[in-house]
């Protein structure tokens, strides 16, 4: 670290946010009101001259939640980041303020009585969000960045169960989609009332709670030698900032990244020491969401388009972090040595590989004959029927075979068994493909959205490569790009949903993973995509042998570095691709396939690759087989129950002691 | 042989290592000492081209590091890191076998040939008897001689060692420092290895080098260097060598 | 197992260009919608459909006309059950371009007709009309038709006849979001469109999208402050009490003077039937006054 970055961040600077903000504010209350009556509203407020009531009850509240909302975010960002130390903690990167909104959405349909104590149930549903992030990443030593993979499976999850809501009760939840990207319209002072007293509480517990946590800067053994109190001392802090996220969401929805945003600008502006970022990050906060938000009123003016204020910020966050990944110093090196897991081991592989395909088979027949009709429970052999349940059970176990190969690839390639084609980005970036060619093309054919997906997914991986080589193919930070592009699809997503065009209904269902519209030729190619990218991975098995092995190993024994990462990224890239086409960007199979295949005590590669492919089609044949006839005659997606399947699956099994 | 010539290596906020020239010649073990941030493990890794000097050739066998290909240079120099990988449910056979891939490469057949280096390397480190248990139930002392089987099986001229002894006890530091001194001289071997303590080296090391600030301070036998002054200036701090009470070697304790 | 694959895809080969015949026949008895506007002009015409998708939100947002028991649930609109469809034997499916992607399957199943409704720079209420006798052509209930527009042109004309001498204020036409926003339906809407035929006027000039309506936070009403709101139920959750403590709303010109007007669920992305309940409501607010 260089002698400049230990300054604490200049005046200049401070007085140059100060004056952009007081800059921006008068130019926006110019917009509301001529400035004859600037005089009249400090002095004579008049309540019945329409002007000066919008000052009075919209614009300046919502001046006043930008800034209380921005505060309270910076600052719970900076004492979960002190807290875990962990550069990349916040409230949007651990779940937690996903948790708070599904709760409330819950609530709003299933237990509207609830809704007095919103805050409370927003707290509720985001501890419990936050307890599922630390479950699910305890085993791997909480290491930064598997804290932050679990987040994501998290938020994933919680966003699946989301769209599950919306899908069946579009309408209703109207409200959800605004909501879920946070905006800051008001029309009283409600919202800056209930907000005041609660952040005012966090901030005495934050006064109180500075000294020791000071001492979380030490590692562990050294705060603990000093006579702190971990355990507890984290789970207040903690508690602390879960509860102002809470208030946050409870309040206007969900604000992404200003809580990872404002604690990094602070850090690269030089505030070092927790009281300067303590300081630091609320105001910075206050500022950037200030600033959105009058960007956002000064564009979407009096159009008929309502932009969420949350929603842009996560836009222009998603670039942030970005920009931020090369400039993060994440601890060096492999995760440390594990107490010593007792996996399975299966002494013969071929026998379990064998009963699994059978398996597949038999799953498959099952679905294709028995289900739901008009008549109830019963058997099919109708060829008229059964014309739409081919293509869509092959689809499915092609797609699954993809994500379960593409899944394995990944966690041996970056050794970190919470990786997955998800949480790389790519099918995000399909995804985003197929959204826009949806806005600009109403009913677009199969070939263009193939060709839409494709593409979506060619720029994403690109994206990725260059961004990864600049750190010679470092898995960690081809994790990290991966997540930034997933938040930024997500941002994207929840803008385009908050606008509740009729046509958000389809996005969202082709978004979750629809087998509805596949055909049959797709689906063979599916298949055949599926089975030739499994034999063209098998003899790349002595790489993904080895490269788990960390960095240096696999280099010292003389494994082409560059050359293995590279071909291993594209074939993911390519499997993921493929199977978002299929299934749409959001189900876990990829992460859980390879899961199970450990599980099961396939610990060679080889067989590893087999056994995840095989588990990853059956999974998804048996998730389709349940969208198709859990809620008859709604057909649910495929992609979303493979992920409320798997999300719970997977914090049960990797969350698990053993 | 290893031929440094003005080799640099720089971060961009400081330089590790000053140009510095060296050769290290085949066959010895030779260990590398210095003070924390001398630049020992630095130079090590660039010798085992886990990263590339800035500035400078390092040479092997009069042919550039870079000139050499990836498996063909694993069949000449074999690394142990400072910290092992975990090695999640692989046994101990397994993860020796690993050793072979210099040799067999992606597709070829594990032949064997192979077999024979992966039995005679768990052998030679003693490790036979844990061939179907998994490594990561071992103790330190007995993972270490693992790893140390599977750079054996690699069948190298050379050995790397960046601190193999910096996880344990005493009496295994000695035990996995008096296998390798024995593999050395009995297999012919190239051992380059850094150490932190000046005794250790001083007792199994057939030759010193030692670094400061980067910068190539002193190099000689043990006993050349064993000396109040020269440690002085190595360590930065008074030292007394004093003779050892059973052995012909002699010690050294911090005066201060 | 191989011959019975055989017959499977041999009997999906036969059967499409059989479908494709059927195509030509016309009056149709048994058609499916999955668009709810279209259904609901069905029933104004006197047919019934065979299916319709998304019954159960239907109930809550369209409420009127209501559907006989009879009708099958098609499952969400996004996706019709193609099994169910396939087993209902339709022999017209109508959809909207919303609909468009799923036409090649629906085709499998019956002959596909879309029907826009909404259409850019187009009159809805005119688009409404033409749609009403469309339908009326595929299914051989002309007169119905007939009627349905008489009596809707009747109506209208006794309404604006009604109106002429009065001078209401502009209104603004909204459904709550929650209760910081609204949809307001601009000039492309329906409604807006019977507003029009009225002689009266939409107080909301701010544009809107293909559907015609936008969103906005409840402050951007007050941009004018001589209209009235009309607001459509259902209301989200605990809308009214929160409306109730806001001292904005409360100050609200429309809410001052007392010129708030709440109207049942009538679906506004619906057909002829929706715009003439819509008159309904509209005589019947303000004949309360």
């Amino acid at each position: 670290m260089n002698s400049a970055a230990l300054q604490p961040p200049s005046r200049l600077w401070l007085a140059a946010l100060l004056l952009l903000c007081i800059g921006a504010a008068l130019f926006s209350l110019h917009q509301q009101m001529p400035l004859a009556q600037w005089g009249a509203l400090i002095w004579q407020p008049e309540l019945n001259n329409l002007d000066q009531l919008l000052v009075y009850y919209s614009w300046l509240p919502r001046l006043c939640m930008a800034v209380l909302c921005g505060g309270a975010l910076g600052l719970a960002g900076v004492l979960m980041q002190q807290v875990l130390r962990n550069p990349l903690a916040s409230p949007t990167t651990l779940g937690v303020a996903n948790g708070a909104q599904l709760a409330l959405a819950l609530a709003t349909l299933y237990a509207p009585t609830l809704l007095v104590a919103r805050e409370w149930l927003a707290l509720l549903g985001g501890g419990l969000a936050t307890l599922l992030v630390f479950a699910l990443a305890r085993r791997r030593g909480l290491s930064p960045l598997t804290l932050i993979l679990a987040g994501l499976v998290v938020s994933l999850l919680l966003g699946a169960v989301n769209v599950m809501l919306m899908l069946l009760q579009p309408q209703g939840l109207a409200a959800l989609f605004i909501w879920s990207a946070g905006s800051l319209s008001q029309n009283n002072w409600d919202g800056v009332l209930f907000l005041l007293p609660r952040l005012a509480a966090a901030l005495l517990l934050i006064g109180w709670l500075v000294r020791p946590l000071r001492l979380l800067e030490l590692d562990d053994s050294g705060a603990r030698s000093l006579g702190v109190s971990l355990a507890k001392l984290r789970l207040l802090g903690l508690a602390v900032a879960v509860f102002m996220t809470a208030c946050v969401v409870s309040s206007v929805g969900v604000i992404g990244f200003i809580g990872l945003a404002a604690p990094a600008i602070a850090r690269l502006l030089g505030a070092r020491t927790l009281q300067q970022r303590l300081l630091w990050a609320p105001l910075l906060g206050a500022a950037l969401l200030l600033l959105t938000d009058f960007g956002v009123q000064y564009f979407a003016g009096n159009s008929s388009v309502l932009l969420p204020t949350g929603g842009v910020t996560a836009l222009l966050g998603a670039p942030l972090l970005l920009w931020l990944i090369p400039r993060l110093r994440l601890p060096a090196g492999r995760p440390q040595l594990q107490p010593a897991t007792q996996l399975p081991r299966l002494q013969r592989e071929q026998p379990l590989l064998l009963l699994m395909a059978l398996l597949l088979l038999g799953a498959a027949a099952l679905a294709l004959l028995f289900g739901l009709g008009p008549q109830g429970w019963s058997w099919v052999l109708d060829p008229q029927v059964l014309q739409w349940r081919i293509p869509r059970i092959l689809g499915a176990a092609g797609a699954g075979l993809m994500l379960g190969l593409a899944g394995s690839l990944l966690q041996r390639l970056t050794g970190n068994p919470m990786a997955s084609p998800e949480l790389m980005g790519i099918s995000a970036g399909a995804a985003m493909g197929l959204m826009l060619l949806l806005f600009i093309w109403i009913g677009a054919p199969l070939w263009a959205r193939l060709g839409m997906g494709f593409l979506g997914a060619l720029i994403t991986l690109l994206i990725i490569i260059s961004f990864a080589r600049r750190h010679a193919y470092s898995p960690d930070r081809l994790l990290l790009v991966g997540i930034a592009i997933a938040a930024l699809f997500d941002a994207v997503k929840m803008l385009v949903l908050s606008l509740n065009d009729p046509r958000g209904q389809s996005v969202l269902s082709w978004l979750s993973g629809s087998t509805y519209f596949v055909e049959l030729p797709t689906a063979l190619m599916a298949i055949a995509c599926g089975v030739a990218l499994l034999l063209l991975c098998l003899p790349l098995a002595r790489w993904l042998t080895l490269l788990p092995l960390g960095e240096s190993t696999p280099r010292s024994l003389g494994v082409p570095m560059r050359a293995a990462r590279l071909s291993i990224m594209l074939a993911a890239a390519m499997l993921t691709a493929a199977a978002t086409l299929l299934v749409g960007p959001l189900s876990f199979v990829g992460l859980m396939a390879p899961h199970m295949a450990r599980m099961l005590g396939f610990h060679h590669a080889r067989g590893q690759l087999l056994a995840s492919a095989l588990i990853g089609a059956l999974l998804m044949v048996i998730a389709d087989w349940l969208g198709r006839n859990i809620l008859f005659p709604d057909q649910l997606p495929a992609g979303l129950l493979a992920a409320l399947v798997g999300g719970v699956y997977l914090i049960w099994g990797l969350g698990r002691r053993r | 042989m290893f031929q440094l010539e003005s080799v640099t290596f720089a971060v961009p906020e400081r330089t590790l290592l000053q140009p510095l020239n060296l050769t290290l010649p085949p066959g010895e073990m030779i260990g590398l000492i210095g003070h924390n941030g001398s630049g020992k493990s630095t130079l090590i890794k660039l010798l085992a081209r886990q990263q590339t000097a800035t500035a400078g050739s390092i040479l092997l066998d009069e042919r550039p590091l870079h000139a050499w290909g990836e498996r063909e240079f694993a069949r000449q120099v074999a690394y142990l890191p400072q910290q092992l990988p975990a090695a999640e449910s692989l046994t101990v056979r397994e993860l020796v076998a690993f050793g072979r891939y210099p040799w067999h490469g992606l597709l070829g057949r594990f032949s064997v040939d192979d077999e024979q280096e992966v039995a005679r390397a768990m052998e030679l480190t003693d490790v036979t008897r844990f061939a179907d248990n998994l490594v990561d139930t071992l103790s330190g002392g007995e993972r270490q001689r693992v790893w140390l089987a599977m750079l054996l099986a690699q069948h190298t001229r050379y050995l790397l060692l960046d601190e193999p002894t910096s996880a344990l006890d005493i009496a295994h530091q000695v035990e996995v420092l008096a296998l390798v001194h024995r593999l050395s001289r009995e297999l012919d071997l190239g051992v380059i290895v850094v150490l932190h303590d000046i005794n250790m080296a001083a007792r199994y090391c057939d030759h010193l080098v030692a670094l400061h600030s980067g910068q190539l301070l002193m190099q000689g036998s043990p006993s050349e260097l064993m000396n109040d002054a020269c440690l002085e200036a190595i360590y930065g701090l008074p030292m007394t060598v004093i003779p050892h009470p059973d052995q012909q070697s002699s010690i050294a304790v911090a005066r201060a | 197992m191989r011959r019975h694959w055989l017959r499977i895809f041999a009997g999906l080969l036969l059967w499409l260009p059989l479908t494709l015949h059927a195509a030509s026949e016309a009056p149709y008895s048994r058609i499916v919608t999955l668009d709810w506007g279209l259904a609901e002009t069905l029933i104004g015409i006197g047919v019934t459909p065979l299916a319709v998708a998304d019954l159960t939100n239907y109930r809550r947002w369209v409420g009127e006309p209501q559907m006989p028991p009879q009708v099958h649930n098609l499952g969400l609109r996004s996706e019709p059950n193609l099994e169910l469809l396939t087993q209902l034997k339709p022999d017209l499916i109508l959809i909207t371009p919303q609909f468009e992607a799923a036409r090649p399957l629906l085709e499998r199943i019956a002959p596909v007709k879309s029907l826009a409704i909404y259409r850019p720079d187009s009159d809805p209420l005119q688009t409404a009309e033409e749609i009403t006798r469309e339908l009326a052509e595929l299914t051989g209930h002309q007169p119905q038709a007939q009627q349905l527009v008489d009596d809707f042109e009747r109506q209208l004309a006794r309404l604006r006849g009604k109106l002429a001498g009065q001078s209401l204020p502009p209104f603004y036409l909204v459904s709550f979001i929650d209760e910081r926003h609204v949809r307001v339906y601009g000039e492309h809407n329906l409604f807006s469109a019977v507003l029009a035929r009225l002689g009266q006027e939409n107080a909301w000039h701010a544009g809107d999208n293909y559907w015609g309506y936008a969103q906005a936070g409840v402050e951007q009403l007050a941009d004018n402050p001589d209209a009235a709101l009309i607001y459509f139920a259902p209301l989200p959750l605990n809308t009214e009490q929160q409306l109730a403590g806001s001292k904005l709303w409360q100050q609200m010109p429309f809410v001052q003077q007392g010129r708030v007007y709440a109207f049942p669920p009538t679906w506004q992305l619906g057909g002829l039937l929706a715009a003439q309940r819509f008159m309904g409501l509209f005589e019947e607010a303000l004949s309360d006054e």
